[in-house]
């Protein structure tokens, strides 16, 4: 039997990650009650609530059903604990007393015995009465207020409708915002003691890169002399062709040591995972599945394990598949496949695409686990000074490493979504503040008629229940449609976007923000009236014209403070979209309409030698030309806006100037490249049928890269070697424009282009001049590859254009968002303006009737109301611009070719705010300069 | 305890859940957990009461003596349990004997106006 007194079942042992969060939710909700009610019996009702949990977890449920009636046990549990948290602390503000909690509550023993006091007193103490007297009154009262909250909700729809959506707004976007934040930031990693697992990368100090990847031979002494971790492991990202069942098609594969998975936590959905025996090269390759592709190309066939699957033309086992919970780190794999290195291999130091992952030991932290490789790295350095000059290692926590980049975009974004809610809330604080003055004499009535305080805040609360309540639930909906928009046009940067989603703290966050806001809104007002002068109120009634002006200095504030925040907001937005325009005049420096590009791999059997490749391309070649939808075809190793390898360049009759020598672009491409991009040629000549495997090697350079190493004069017939000093001479034969291969971010990089019939890369990116729309040009391009070999699969099939486009899709997104935020913010914060005018207007109506009547002219008054509006975005103004400059410097690394005290920029938004106002001020100050005097004075 | 004087119809008649928590405990000694499932049980599902409204009642039961904490058998810890059973006083026996009688009056009223009909059905 278990401690519940329950039947025992399969989950009973483990509550679940799951439920202990739930449970522990539900102990924070237990100080919503007073305190003596909480240390009666607060240990006893999460004690309760424990056991419904267990109960649902007997219960034979799959996972996600089991989580979700263990959600809703919570919800139920957590709905009654509010209500009656409430119901007992208005109970116990107004009956003071004990609360019985049995033997240990001295308070009992104060309380009669209605036994012994019954025969005594014709009037027994009734206990039941007792009790329910201090609830029922507060139910009493809860019936009567709600009532009236919702008789004066229907009466007043506008208001009702603003304040519903203004606020609906702001929890909306506080709580999509939030569910973002919490599900990629604050989350834990789904890692076991995910604290330890750390990433590290070779930092190259000579030319600046903190994250470059480690040739084997010191991943190996990392591996083997490092003090600080219980395990380092390396991987490689590969790319593989499966072919044999069904269509052939590319997947993404890592090759890794044994220790990567273990570091990770993987476990096997079926068979094994890799062994330390699989990494001796001559082995049976083998491979695990990751358990999505497992899903996706075998159905979850439990027997695939043991099978043999062709890659790359080669047969290779299966031996197990990967847990459905594992998250792989770096992009994500479709297999695993040992990394299977030779004596030889793991000695080289020159071939950086190893990254190597880490699990700290126990209570070493990352700033020692630093240190141990930084020393290891010094001494490599001395032990190899030629081979590891100036290589250190940059470690990062896996936590930073996977969310590092978007850590402070993401907090910003929460930022203008908090700005957004104040400002929101100051709207209603104000629409609140014009009704209570408005009420005033019914609060002065209700205090006459014996309205205590906490009878008019009860009041005042469940009005502002009734109204905030409905907007908490709308601003939920919003937040689910707000996040699914959010999501479809996140550019595809955002890590760990399946932790997102409607998480319990995530509602408890919006139910917290909505709560509070209806607290405040309830309470302010409710004070102030509290405060009233009761006589004064009355009397005044007669007559606004003695109106004090403090509630309207209140309000002008108010209506300040939102302008205040929405110019900051607005400055984000204007600043990005600047540097957005910028960023799209930017000239890439080559062509981009019109271009499809796919990516093909000739890793196969029958492609060993370089002159198979250029025959496979030669035949490409001839098959598309006079096909009307191509006028045009290139092969290029690396096309624009991709990762283009950086490698050494040796001027050959020059000593490198520092430690190491100068880095370039390498590019392969076939002839027709230049042409189709329309790279210019600046001097020689570009590559001609001539350029083959026999003939003397060439090479064609950017003119930047022509510029920085051959200052003043021409690189035309220089000797250049690219990679190691041995690597065979190339001649320069020509220089053409520069291009952004970076993406247009970047400024033109050094590039080397080298003839793709001296090289032969076996993957490579096929591009097409397609006249006739990218359709046609890819049916033309499969049917071409069909004919030639159809066991090839194209992928990362695009056009040019769309490439370009993800280039700034980032920006473009964060543009967006700011967008959708400022002019939120500034529309709200403008119908703050009109509130603060069409209320003085409304107040000073006797005023300005005698203003008239005295001869003052129509457009003296309008004058009057505009200069009012036009002073509280002059303040507005004054506040906001140094503010938002100060903002704006924190966006710096955000904002491309733009400062971020753009004067446009700021002259823009300083006029925006100005219009804003006026427009804010047009209708209140016409109805002032409208006006009939004689009627204006009659009134009230 | 003697009961001199002690009007428990004064009392009637009885929340629901009163009614339901005071029976569950008739005859029983139950901690908060247990009266939950048989207050569920006995209703046959119907009538369901969370932690939130259980002690809420509890606390003005005990304050009226109606029921009253029982000394756990033996001083074994156990760990995520609730450690406090309860029992009916004589007065909350009393008091439910009372609404049961008041009930089974009301019952027998209605079928006497054939409300019910023949069978007693519902």
């Amino acid at each position: 039997m278990s401690a519940c007194d329950l039947p025992s079942g399969p989950g009973e042992e483990s509550p679940g990650r799951f439920s202990r969060f739930l449970a522990s939710a539900y102990r924070s909700l237990l100080f919503l009650y007073p305190q003596a009610f909480r240390r009666a019996f607060g240990s006893e009702m999460s004690a309760v609530f424990e056991c419904q949990l267990q109960e649902v977890n007997v219960r034979p449920l799959g996972r996600i059903a089991s989580n979700a009636a263990t959600l809703w046990v919570f919800l139920a549990a957590a709905l009654n604990l509010t209500v009656t948290a409430g119901t007992e602390r208005l109970r116990s503000s107004m009956a003071p007393g004990g609360i019985p909690g049995g033997r240990s509550n001295p308070g009992v023993s104060d309380i009669p015995d209605p036994g012994e006091a019954a025969p005594a007193s014709p009037d027994p103490w009734r206990p039941r009465m007792r009790w329910s007297s201090g609830g029922e009154r507060g139910s009493g009262w809860l019936r009567q207020d709600l009532g009236h909250a919702l008789r004066l909700a229907r009466r007043q729809p506008g208001f009702t409708a603003v304040v519903s959506l203004t606020l609906a707004l702001g929890i909306g976007a506080n709580t999509a915002l939030f569910s973002v934040l919490h599900g990629v930031l604050l989350s834990p990693l789904p890692y076991p003691d995910a604290d330890e697992i750390v990433l590290i990368w070779e930092h190259q100090t000579t030319y600046g890169w903190t994250h470059n990847g480690f040739p084997a031979a010191p991943v190996r002494e990392y591996r083997e002399r490092n003090q600080a971790f219980q395990a380092v492991g390396a991987f490689a990202h590969i790319s593989s062709t499966l072919t044999g069942e069904g269509d052939p098609e590319r997947l993404s594969a890592q090759v890794v040591t044994h220790e990567v998975l273990e570091i990770l936590g993987a476990g096997p959905e079926v068979g094994r995972l890799l062994l330390p025996g699989d990494e001796i090269p001559g082995q049976a390759p083998v491979v695990v599945l990751g358990h999505g592709f497992w899903q996706r190309r075998f159905g979850g066939d439990p027997e695939v394990v043991g099978r043999q699957i062709t890659l790359d033309g080669e047969p290779v086992t299966v031996v197990g598949v990967l847990n459905k919970g594992f998250r792989p780190i770096q992009g994500n794999p479709d297999l695993w496949a040992p990394l299977a290195l030779s004596g030889e291999a793991w000695a080289d130091w020159r071939n950086h695409f190893l990254f190597a992952v880490g699990r700290l030991r126990e209570g070493v932290s990352l700033d020692q686990g630093t240190a141990d490789l930084l020393v290891l790295a010094h001494q490599l350095q001395q032990e190899n000074p030629k081979d590891y000059a100036g290589a250190l290692v940059t470690v990062e926590s896996l936590r930073e490493a996977t969310v590092g980049a978007v850590t402070v975009p993401l907090w910003m974004m929460m930022a203008a979504a908090g700005l957004v809610l104040l400002i929101a809330c100051a709207n209603v604080a104000n629409l609140y503040l014009s009704r209570g003055l408005a009420r005033e004499r019914e609060f002065a009535l209700r205090v006459t008629l014996g309205a205590g305080r906490r009878r008019l805040l009860h009041l005042l609360t469940t009005e502002s229940l009734v109204l905030i309540l409905p907007s908490g639930l709308l601003g939920v909906g919003l937040a689910l449609a707000g996040l699914r928009v959010l999501l479809a046009l996140e550019p595809g940067r955002l890590p760990r976007v399946e932790e997102i989603g409607l998480h319990p703290w995530v509602l408890l966050f919006s139910a917290g923000i909505t709560l509070c806001s209806s607290a405040l809104f309830g309470a302010v007002p409710a004070f102030r009236a509290a405060r009233t002068n009761l006589a004064g109120s009355l009397k005044e009634a007669g007559s606004r014209f003695t109106q004090s002006s403090g509630p309207r200095r209140l309000k002008s504030s108010l209506a300040v403070v939102q302008m205040t925040l929405a110019i900051l907001l607005l400055a984000g937005a204007g600043l990005l979209t600047r540097s957005f325009i910028r960023l799209q005049a930017v000239d890439p420096g080559f062509r981009v309409e019109n271009i499809l590009q796919a990516r093909l791999s000739l890793a196969g059997g029958q492609y060993r030698e370089p002159e198979q490749i250029v025959a496979f391309l030669d035949g490409l070649q001839e098959r598309l030309t006079g096909d009307p939808s191509v006028s045009g075809m290139a092969a290029v190793s690396s096309p624009p806006v991709s990762m283009t390898p950086q490698i050494w360049l040796h001027i050959e009759g020059r000593e490198p100037e520092g430690d190491q020598p100068p880095v370039v672009s390498r590019v392969f491409a076939t002839s027709g490249y230049f042409d189709l991009l329309g790279l210019a040629l600046l001097e020689g000549r570009l590559f001609d049928e001539g350029d083959r495997m026999d003939q003397p090697r060439v090479a064609v350079l950017t003119r930047s890269a022509a510029e920085r190493h051959w200052p003043g004069e021409s690189p035309i017939g220089k000797g250049i070697r690219i990679g190691n000093p041995d690597s065979p001479s190339l001649e320069v034969v020509g220089v053409v424009s520069d291009l952004r291969q970076y993406g247009i971010r970047h400024r033109p990089y050094p590039t080397a282009f080298i003839p793709f019939s001296q090289a032969t890369p076996r993957e490579f990116t096929v591009m097409i001049q397609a006249p006739m729309g990218p359709g046609e040009a890819l049916g033309s391009l499969k049917s071409a590859l069909g004919e030639l070999d159809s066991t090839l699969p194209l992928y990362q099939i695009r056009t040019l254009d769309e490439v370009m486009g993800a280039d700034v899709a980032e920006p473009r997104f964060a543009m967006f968002l700011a967008g959708v935020f400022g002019v939120a913010a500034m529309v709200l914060a403008a119908v703050g303006i009109y509130g603060v005018l069409a209320y003085t207007v409304s107040q000073r109506t006797h005023e300005l009737g005698i203003r008239l009547a005295l001869g003052a002219g129509r457009q003296g008054i309008l004058q009057l109301v505009l200069r009012q509006g036009l002073s509280l975005a002059g303040m507005s103004l004054a506040l906001g611009l140094p503010g938002a400059f100060a903002f704006a410097r924190l966006m710096d690394s955000f904002l491309f070719e733009v400062g971020p005290a753009d004067p446009l920029t700021f002259a823009l938004l300083a006029l925006s705010v100005l219009t804003v106002a006026l427009v804010a001020c047009v209708v209140p100050a016409a109805r002032a300069a409208g006006l009939d005097p004689v009627g204006a004075m009659r009134r009230e | 305890m003697e009961m001199t004087g002690f009007d428990a119809d004064a009392f009637l008649p009885l929340s629901p859940t009163d009614f339901q928590i005071l029976l569950a405990l008739e005859g029983e000694r139950l901690h908060g957990y247990a009266i939950m499932k048989e207050v569920e049980r006995a209703s046959a599902g119907r009538v369901r009461i969370e932690a939130g409204s259980l002690y809420r009642v509890i606390a003005r039961l005990l304050a009226s003596r109606w029921i009253e904490e029982s000394e756990p058998e033996d001083d074994r810890p156990r760990p995520g349990q609730p450690r406090r059973s309860y029992t009916l006083t004589d007065m909350g026996r009393a008091v439910v004997r009372a609404e049961a009688t008041r009930l089974r009056d009301a019952l027998a009223l209605a079928r006497a106006r054939g409300i019910l009909g023949e069978a007693g059905g519902r």
